[in-house]
């Protein structure tokens, strides 16, 4: 039994990420092709493909997640979608590449694969699960949607300053060894 | 006023102040790469943990995937200088970077050779060069050509001067890193901490 305040804001920060990742991917489909191609699961034919079709399919999942109606299919969608990406970096991680770009949204952030991705990733399909799962019956008025939208806010800052967080380990690593550890 | 209401609007004052809190701690995060991305050694900078600039390249025989062989390293023949650049086929950044080498070798084929070197037995190369119009560039796929270099990171360049010495070398994100090492032959120095510190100052009795 999930609070609806509890779902409906956890369907407003997944739609917030799947959102921005889309956006980024969609800015350059190029990159993410080749990033894509980088990972080395899907065939060749296929990637131009699959590099048009998934910024497509998370702007969909997030205009689910916007909809209350829709909402808990869109956290389905989310979760599996999130399933896919994990396991496919899980399957690099596993194979020791560690190099290539994780293709999770900014290029510029040029973030590589670590575990951290994974545990990320977790969290996020955690969200998607708490805003499928059903909640008590109850009214919700105007507090229920502001505490919702503050809170959504809220993780939502907090969740991009972890990403960049996780991107300045990378960046760290560049000034060796002498300027301390990541 | 009653309590409940003073509640209410202390809980939306509270959620304000952790969403402004959110809003400082995301800029301070984001400055905090930047000033990482600005105080990182790239192109000519870098410091490579095998070798030196300065220091003869190493000397090695290979074979491009042609069959033909090359002699990297050694006194130059020809007199020209080699660009040898480090990538892979599974490297995005050095496919972004492949226009940037090729008007790079176009612009200054008066005194440069660039040679690719890519690695991974698991990789198509044949198919990576054919695919991206690399034919003009001998491209080489050796693991000991990256070992013997200490390359790490992709994409990574070496300049090797015509005497077989490393002119400079860094990893390169751009076409301003592959110009700052052919900058650092024409001024003669490896680095631009060589650079700084020839100038020195003034009063130093026969300093450069």
């Amino acid at each position: 039994m999930v609070d609806p305040v509890i779902s409906m804001g956890a369907g407003l920060v997944l739609a917030f990420v799947f959102a921005a990742a889309a956006l980024h991917k969609f800015r350059d489909p190029a990159y993410f092709s080749a990033t894509l191609a980088a990972y080395g699961l899907l065939p060749g034919l296929l990637v131009p493909v699959a590099g048009r079709l998934l910024p497509a399919l998370e702007f969909a999942v997030a205009g689910t997640l916007l909809l209350p109606d829709t909402r808990v299919m869109g956290g389905v969608a989310a979760a599996l979608l999130l399933g896919t990406y994990t396991l496919a970096i899980g399957i690099n991680l596993a194979r020791g590449r560690r190099a290539i770009d994780c293709g999770c949204g900014d290029p510029a952030q040029r973030q590589g694969l670590s575990a951290w991705l994974l545990v990320r990733n977790g969290a996020l399909a955690g969200l998607a699960l708490l805003c499928a799962a059903p909640g008590p019956d109850r009214a919700t008025g105007w507090l229920d949607w502001t505490v919702a939208i503050l809170a959504a806010v809220t993780v939502c800052l907090v969740y991009s300053a972890g990403n960049q967080l996780l991107a300045n380990r990378e960046l760290l690593s560049n000034l060796g060894s002498s300027h301390g550890h990541a | 006023m009653g309590m409940p209401d003073a509640l209410i609007v202390s809980n939306l004052l509270l959620w304000v102040v952790v969403i402004v809190m959110g809003i400082v701690i995301l800029a301070l995060v984001r400055q905090v790469g930047v000033l990482y991305e600005r105080v990182a050694p790239a192109g000519a900078l870098m410091v490579n943990r095998k070798l030196k600039a300065g220091e003869a390249a190493p000397e090695l025989t290979v074979v491009d995937i042609n069959g033909r062989p090359l002699t990297l390293g050694g006194v130059s023949k020809t007199g020209r200088s080699t660009l040898l650049f480090f990538l892979s086929p599974t490297c995005p950044i050095c496919k972004t970077l492949l226009p940037v080498i090729r008007s790079a070798a176009r612009s200054e084929k008066d005194w440069i050779d660039v040679i690719l070197a890519s690695d991974g037995k698991e990789h198509d190369h044949a198919a990576f060069v054919a695919g991206h119009d690399l034919g003009q560039f001998p491209y080489v796929s050796s693991e000991i050509l990256g070992m013997s270099y200490g390359v790490g990171k992709l994409p990574y360049a070496v300049l090797i001067g015509e005497q077989g010495n490393i002119v400079s070398m860094g990893i390169i994100n751009s076409r301003e890193h592959l110009e700052s090492l052919f900058e650092s032959k024409e001024q003669g120095v490896a680095s631009i901490q060589e650079y700084l510190n020839n100038r020195g100052p003034r009063s130093e009795a026969g300093g450069k």
